[in-house]
């Protein structure tokens, strides 16, 4: 149903209808998954680096300066790389990996490579945000690295590491969108093809409206749990 | 020997091409059973000192002894274990925000991988040692600064260490808790034997717990000694200094009989 020959009342109505949503439902569902296995890869990867440029730095746990250097300027050029470029650049390595390089699995390495970066670089963010005299306390305790890298530094940035990986969050659901229309499917892939393509403003204004409330839900949800450690912890 | 030595210590810090030198030839010997003051003006060298005696700051030349091991010429990895037996407490606590207080006492313990129920065990002592049994599963986020300040010594205490190393622990306490404060270290200090060396710019807290003293002045000693006889006749600028602004403060409250509101 296009704005050009319905009014908006009928487009709105067709919109939240059923005939819609039996479109719209299946592409949540892709979009989840697209961003259930994107999230994972990003917050396990992005922790574990976020981790080594904050422990290889000058005044880091143990100051590695030539790695610390190559691995920030690798992070800096995955970075500055828009979306849309990663998603062609990773089709080679999608084939090989995933098999294929079109389709829901390959975009997810796309995803990955690009939001693994951002995500590295909040991580180092929340992990600067620590007072250095607690790893100081630490180390006058006599620990280890790997004990002050989990005992103290994961456990004591929680809050701000849930934070960053909301703002994370809503980034890979964004760049999921984008990724539908490089055959992905999902929520951006229905928004091309019959919102853009042939002008179903209705199925355009569902699609919205979906995205609009998963990355509400998200941001719910990442507020809600750092609220609640930080109130355990009497940090509020 | 004593307990403690510490020999022509050096120290600079380098920023662009500049130098500066923050600890210059510090010499110091400290027995077993001091209470060792350390005092000095703001950027004396005070915490850069004390620092250098666990190593979380590297002296550029000299030696640390404790207790006939010789700290500055330890590898990483004895440094590690050695500093399980040097205490240390900040003016900034240091807790950890993440673990209640009986975990954040436990943490020494764990390093050394004691068995759960040994450290439990340890845990309740400590806690009753200063006075905190009834906080024990609190967040440090809810205690008060001299609370925080004993959950502090307790862990630093934990593994039953010969010497407590007190960087300004009470300099972010109001007196009454400062007080409290320094009578645990003076309980502590007698009932386990233990060697503590405090550094801070409140010489009232010198001349309450401290046997024996050193004034820094500009990364120097200025002065040694007996903390009865350093007061009796203060030789050095920083302690005249010190006494001087106190008797001024004394003299010009507006709160002393006679001085005239």
């Amino acid at each position: 149903m296009s704005l050009r020959t319905h009014s908006l009342y009928e487009v709105l109505v067709s919109a939240f209808g059923p005939d819609v949503w039996k479109m719209i439902i299946p592409a949540i569902g892709d979009t989840l998954y697209m961003v259930f296995w994107a999230a994972v890869f990003t917050l396990i990867i992005g922790i574990c680096l976020g981790f080594i440029l904050t422990i290889t730095a000058d005044d880091g746990l143990l100051p590695l300066p030539l790695p610390h250097r190559v691995l920030g300027a690798v992070i800096n050029g995955l970075r500055s790389l828009p979306e849309i470029i990663m998603i062609i650049l990773m089709l080679p390595i999608a084939r090989v990996i995933v098999g294929k390089s079109y389709g829901t699995n390959a975009c997810i390495i796309a995803l990955v490579a690009s939001c693994v970066p951002m995500y590295a670089r909040l991580v180092q963010g929340a992990l600067a945000e620590l007072s250095k005299g607690k790893i100081e306390a630490a180390k006058a305790m006599g620990s280890g690295i790997w004990r002050i890298i989990f005992s103290v530094m994961l456990p004591e940035s929680v809050p701000t590491l849930i934070h960053s990986f909301t703002v994370a969050l809503v980034a890979i659901i964004s760049m999921t969108a984008l990724a539908g229309s490089f055959g992905a499917g999902g929520l951006g892939d229905i928004a091309v093809r019959y919102g853009f393509n042939r002008f179903q403003h209705d199925v355009l204004i569902a699609t919205v409206t979906a995205l609009v409330l998963i990355v509400q839900a998200v941001q719910f949800i990442g507020d809600l749990l750092a609220h609640m450690i930080l109130r355990k912890r009497h940090m509020l | 020997m004593a307990f403690i030595e510490i020999h022509n210590l050096e120290k600079s810090f380098k920023t662009d091409n500049k130098s500066f030198r923050v600890l210059n030839n510090i010499n110091l010997s400290i027995d077993k059973g001091d209470i060792f003051g350390i005092a000095g003006f703001s950027g004396a060298g005070k915490s850069t000192l004390i620092r250098c005696l666990n190593r979380l700051e590297e002296p550029d030349s000299g030696t640390v002894i404790i207790n006939g091991r010789e700290i500055t010429s330890l590898s990483s990895s004895q440094l590690k274990k050695e500093r399980r037996s040097i205490g240390m407490i900040f003016q900034a606590f240091n807790l950890f925000d993440s673990k209640t207080v009986a975990e954040n006492i436990a943490y020494p313990l764990h390093i050394e991988k004691f068995k759960s129920s040994t450290i439990n065990a340890r845990v309740s002592e400590l806690l009753q040692l200063v006075n905190l049994e009834h906080r024990s599963n609190a967040y440090p986020g809810a205690l008060s600064g001299g609370e925080k300040q004993r959950v502090g010594i307790a862990r630093a205490i934990a593994n039953e260490p010969k010497v407590l190393l007190s960087d300004e622990a009470t300099s972010s306490l109001d007196p009454q808790t400062t007080f409290s404060i320094l009578e645990l270290l003076q309980k502590i200090n007698k009932k386990l034997d233990l060697t503590i060396i405090l550094i801070t710019h409140e010489l009232s807290v010198i001349q309450y717990i401290c046997n024996r003293m050193a004034i820094l002045e500009a990364g120097k000693i200025a002065e040694y000694g007996d903390t009865k006889n350093v007061f009796s006749a203060p030789s050095s600028e920083t302690l005249q200094m010190f006494m001087k602004v106190h008797h001024q403060f004394q003299q010009q409250s507006l709160f002393v009989e006679g001085a005239g509101i």
